[in-house]
């Protein structure tokens, strides 16, 4: 499921799905649907489109619930009953179908990205916990992850990024306005060539992911490997050529909500991205690394977010010296 | 078509080979692989793909998850009902509309946390009030809202998809 956006009218018509199921609606919410849908005819129109499949939908299973009385909480249990096989079926095929086979030129890649402390003399940064947004000489803008790092070359025909750290969320300007340069994100695994787009890069110690959260663009991987990606897909990159990922883009860039979000995700990689967020040192012992997570983070608030992986995943959290430094086994 | 013939006949024996090992079922496999190729012919970017197999796996991935999904909850509710006691057992009419509306809705909001899921649940097809579902799941009023305004939105972003004729979710019977 992509992260597509909706239009404006379709989103408040979530809006007022959300208000009008609560369940306490009150007289006021009633009038405000009714003006909001007499307000514009695309108004009524987006929630036809949208409330009426949905009604049509669960028309059956609502008549189907109410006959059955007695057994509120048997599909919510059996939601939560199937959940645990799947998760391990999900982890089946992420480690099986995929597509195996490292080339050469890993370690090349890897001295680049190892360069000491490139990221402290790049010129857009971002430090632990800060995210920041950077408007560029072409009408473009950054947005930097916490603990990122980024050089810029913009010049006559080059509109180049290059990412040394951490993770970005580019919106491309046309080509147009500089020249008919393309905008190009680059970084150790390879670049991403903007067709006039908003997409999100981040870099992995092994490989770099892309996500297109508007219009298209070409990814290279360092080895040549190329593919053009649509809205609301994502890739990962480097040594191992271009290969279609799972991940939505829509959740790869949560941070930029000041969230993160997990879907099967190893606890390592979401260890990682507390990091960023969190003076001192997160240990984390392999066992733990290897458990799958699921659910939303708040970054802004690393104690909560490890308090909260502590309450759903058999792993114990110790912390010491005021949150200097934390142990998960 | 000739890419389209090209990209089958160089890769269906593999896919279906690459399947079996994995499902230990002949039947499954093939089913999977010719559901994958429909998908990928259908699709609009297939002059697009660069490398076929990796475009490949990921749509059989994907299918072969909602079988199992379907499996598993088909499976889950079975065992669900089973610690009820009989008369509050729904009819097989009956039954088999909530699993089907709980297929749509658990495919919909696939990557959603479980208490998204079950609170849509709740509320769209119990008919609670968020308050009720608040105290059920042991969440606070606003992440109900959060998850329910989460869970219409993948309902509208399917729909959006369904009415572009973009991956239509086919039913498996």
């Amino acid at each position: 499921m992509s992260g597509a956006p909706l239009d404006e009218a379709t989103e408040a018509a979530i809006g007022w799905l959300v208000v009008l199921h609560s369940g306490s609606v009150t007289a006021a919410d009633r009038a405000g649907f009714d003006a909001w849908l007499a307000a514009q005819p695309g108004h009524r129109s987006a929630w036809e489109r949208l409330a009426g499949p949905l009604d049509s939908a669960l028309h059956g299973a609502r008549a189907a619930a109410a006959r059955t009385p007695g057994t509120p909480g048997a599909l919510g249990n059996t939601l939560a009953r199937a959940e645990a096989g799947l998760r391990q079926r999900r982890r089946l095929l992420r480690g099986t179908l995929g597509l195996g086979g490292v080339a050469a030129g890993a370690a090349l890649l890897l001295a680049e990205r190892h360069a000491p402390l490139a990221q402290w003399a790049a010129d857009l940064r971002t430090g632990t916990g800060e995210r920041r947004g950077f408007a560029l000489p072409d009408g473009s803008t950054v947005t930097l992850d916490a603990r990122s790092a980024a050089d810029l070359d913009f010049g006559p025909g080059r509109r180049t990024v290059t990412l040394r750290q951490g993770a970005l969320l580019a919106e491309a300007a046309p080509a147009g306005r500089h020249g008919g340069a393309p905008f190009v994100v680059r970084m150790a695994h390879g670049q991403v060539r903007a067709l006039g787009t908003r997409f999100i890069v981040r870099l992995h110690e092994a490989d770099s992911y892309v996500g297109m959260l508007e219009h298209r663009s070409e990814v290279t991987a360092a080895g040549g490997q190329r593919l053009e990606l649509a809205e609301g897909q994502g890739a990962r990159f480097g040594p191992q050529g271009v290969v279609p990922d799972t991940l939505a883009p829509r959740t790869a860039s949560a941070w930029r909500r000041g969230l993160l979000e997990a879907h099967d995700l190893p606890l390592g990689e979401v260890i990682d991205a507390l990091r960023a967020y969190r003076t001192g040192f997160v240990r984390i012992a392999p066992r733990a690394a290897a458990l799958r997570v699921y659910g939303s983070y708040d970054l802004d608030d690393t104690d909560r977010a490890l308090a909260a992986l502590a309450e759903t995943l058999p792993i114990e959290v110790r912390v010491f010296r005021q949150g200097w430094l934390v142990t998960i086994e | 078509m000739l890419h389209a013939r090209q990209l089958f006949a160089s890769h269906h024996g593999w896919l279906v080979a690459r399947l079996q090992a994995r499902l230990r079922c002949t039947a499954d496999a093939q089913d999977v692989a010719s559901e994958t190729f429909l998908r990928v012919l259908a699709s609009r970017h297939l002059g697009a793909v660069q490398e076929p197999r990796a475009f490949l796996t990921t749509i059989a991935k994907r299918l072969l998850f909602t079988l199992w999904r379907r499996r598993a909850l088909e499976q889950a509710y079975l065992e669900t009902l089973a610690l009820h006691p009989e008369e509050f057992a729904p009819s097989p009419e009956d039954r088999a509309v909530l699993l089907e509306t709980l297929d749509y809705i658990a495919q919909a909001l696939d990557g959603l946390p479980l208490k998204a899921r079950q609170a849509f649940v709740l509320s769209q097809i119990h008919g609670l009030g968020y308050h009720a579902i608040a105290g059920q799941l042991c969440i606070s009023h606003s992440t109900v809202r959060r998850h329910m305004a989460e869970g219409f939105r993948r309902i509208a972003i399917a729909l959006a998809q369904q009415e572009a004729g973009v991956a239509a979710p086919a039913r498996r019977t």
